[in-house]
């Protein structure tokens, strides 16, 4: 490891916070600004200040459009984006953890293969309502994904009703493999529905409502409290089951609260947008090398981070490129790349 | 007696991994388990911190059944040093010893100068001062079972269990920490526990010796009783010599070049 890692300190940590939601502010700011339409940095204070405090006649003279544009338009959407960025970092963050494995991600499990083996089958069969029906079969196709891989990880004669790393990903490999070919018999199956699984697939965050803001906040904050009530728990199992037990960690249920919360995160995330992937595995490891392993400093500065880095993500789509270009794309795009540099940097040291 | 196990059995699935174990540890006392591969001997340490329930039978810690002691209790009572040291995350050597003091110090407070002056101190004796700052990453397996050590003497436990804590360590390493736990057993009453290989090494040390084989207890009882030569053909099915040694105070076992009968192994 080339980059040398200085423990830092609990105050430290809070500055971080600090500082890195202050950025996170002004990026949610500087974004619901740029656009087709472009709006200025005053007006978009103004407006949010207006809506805030709901004082709607301070907008008078600001065009009504512009209230629209921001408020119903691009702020769901950037909300969304940022939670849903925060939902996968801190998700891949306990994964990391809890499967003694810092190359682990909210996917490996296959959450993200039952989510979209669920909003396939939505898809498939035409539902009407798709806006509510395929987020809906996605996040049950994610839960029950998860239940499976729990299930045959822990019913081994040997496991004895643990949870072990290896059973975990070697579980989350036959069921996620299992519903590839799934969703792969599905597009062949289906007729013009193709083009929008494979657009599904690809992840996207356009024409999101507040709805899909608040629902995925209220997830990531439940999701980022539990966590974080577990943090040094996490540290220990991070170490090695046995170790855990021996200093006093109840193991097994710590792993399966963190091991749901984690899937919960990553299945609320997939359901509202596609699958976005390398996030959940590229901040909470790229977070590690300024904050060290700590949980309790990863996974607060991760959250931040993740959603920081989605939501730059998603507004170079949206309103820097000419055409958008779907945003699972674009992270895997950039963060691929970004991935094997650091990895080989590491390497190098 | 401070800790004692009372007809406990346990098995994987259908495999029956330990029968009918009784045994009685007594306060200030080195305690040995030996015996072959695959014979319970980790399985038995696992039971001591919960780690694994028995199927049957109980622990018995304080008189009182180890099950009614709540984790933390437990993690303040018996420390384990574990095989598994391999750490995959980059935590600092002060950072992974001060987790020995996570029964100690509760969800959300740091620890406090007590817990600090402990680490220090420990991280002293054990000699891994030097490199505290060092990623526990980037250390050899010997340096990290030294760490792991460390950790678990700061959890001041009165039981130490040690599930062959050595076996990475150099000579003087492993003799410097024996000499602390040695210390620690005449000044604390500590009870120590430990899995060996190395017959000899267990014999210098310990004063009770427990041979296991097939999930029971073949023999237990005083170093100088057991230690001979019909024990180890019995448990281990080797041919051998057991004499005292002068220079080492104890009795010592010697083997020589076969043919050696693996067919008798069962």
């Amino acid at each position: 490891m080339s980059i040398p890692v200085k423990a830092i300190s609990q105050k430290r940590t809070g500055f971080l916070v600090i500082l890195f939601s202050f950025f996170l502010i002004l990026l949610i700011l500087i974004s619901s600004g740029m656009g087709y339409v472009k709006i200025g940095f005053a007006e978009i204070l103004k407006i949010v200040f207006a809506e805030i405090v709901g004082k709607r006649e301070m907008l008078k003279n600001i065009d009504q459009t512009m209230r629209l544009v921001v408020m119903e338009v691009r702020l769901p959407r950037i909300i969304t984006c940022a939670a849903v960025g925060g939902a996968l970092s801190v998700s891949g963050a306990i994964f990391q953890g809890i499967l003694l494995n810092p190359l682990a991600d909210p996917y490996t499990l296959g959450i993200s293969a039952g989510a979209a083996f669920g909003a396939c089958i939505a898809i498939f069969l035409n539902f009407g309502v798709a806006m509510v029906s395929i987020p809906l079969f996605a996040f049950a196709g994610a839960c029950s994904t998860l239940f499976f891989v729990v299930f045959f990880s822990s019913s081994g004669k040997n496991s004895h009703g643990r949870l072990s790393s290896n059973n975990l990903i070697l579980s989350g490999i036959i069921v996620g493999a299992i519903l590839s070919a799934g969703i792969s018999f599905l597009k062949y199956t289906a007729d013009e529905q193709v083009s929008i699984m494979v657009f599904w697939l690809m992840g996207s965050f356009a024409s999101r409502t507040w709805f899909d803001a608040s629902l995925s906040l209220i997830f990531l904050a439940a999701g980022f409290i539990t966590t974080l009530f577990f943090a040094r728990d996490l540290n220990l199992i991070s170490l090695g089951e046995r170790s855990a037990s021996s200093l006093g960690v109840n193991t097994r249920v710590v792993t399966l609260i963190l091991l749901v919360t984690g899937s919960l995160l990553a299945a609320i995330s997939v359901s509202v947008s596609g699958i976005i992937g390398f996030v959940g595995l590229l901040v909470p490891h790229m977070v590690r090398l300024v904050t060290g392993p700590d949980n309790r400093k990863l996974i607060p500065i991760s959250m931040i981070t993740g959603a920081g880095l989605l939501l730059i993500a998603d507004t170079i789509t949206r309103a820097v490129l000419p055409h958008e270009i779907p945003i699972g794309v674009l992270t895997a795009l950039i963060g691929g790349p970004v991935f094997c540099w650091i990895f080989k940097k590491n390497q190098l040291g | 007696m401070e800790i004692s196990a009372r007809n406990l059995c346990f098995s994987y699935g259908d495999t029956d991994v330990l029968k009918n174990i009784n045994l009685d540890f007594e306060k200030g006392k080195f305690y040995s388990i030996l015996g072959p591969n695959g014979c319970g001997k980790t399985t038995l340490l696992d039971l001591f911190i919960r780690h694994l329930e028995p199927q049957s039978g109980i622990i018995l810690l304080k008189n009182k059944n180890l099950s009614d002691f709540s984790r933390r209790d437990i993690a303040k009572n018996i420390a384990l040093v574990s095989q598994d040291y391999s750490i995959n995350f980059p935590f600092t050597v002060k950072e992974a010893v001060m987790m020995g003091r996570h029964p100690y110090i509760s969800r959300f407070s740091n620890p406090c100068t007590e817990d600090t002056r402990i680490v220090e101190e420990v991280m002293e004796v054990t000699e891994i001062a030097s490199f505290k700052n060092r990623k526990i990453t980037e250390l050899s397996g010997g340096e990290r079972q030294r760490c792991v050590f460390a950790r678990a003497l700061c959890q001041d436990t009165p039981l130490l269990l040690l599930d062959e804590a050595f076996s990475s360590m150099d000579i003087s390493h492993s003799l410097a920490l024996l000499d602390i736990v040695k210390n620690e057993i005449n000044t604390k009453d500590k009870i120590i526990i430990s899995v060996f290989h190395d017959i000899n090494f267990a014999s210098l040390w310990s004063d009770y010796l427990i041979f296991m084989k097939n999930g029971k207890i073949a023999v237990s009882g005083k170093t100088a009783d057991v230690m001979t030569e019909e024990i180890l053909m019995d448990v281990f099915h080797v041919e051998s010599k057991v004499e005292f040694n002068r220079y080492a105070e104890a009795k010592q076992v010697y083997f020589k070049t076969g043919p050696h009968k693996f067919d008798k192994l069962s």
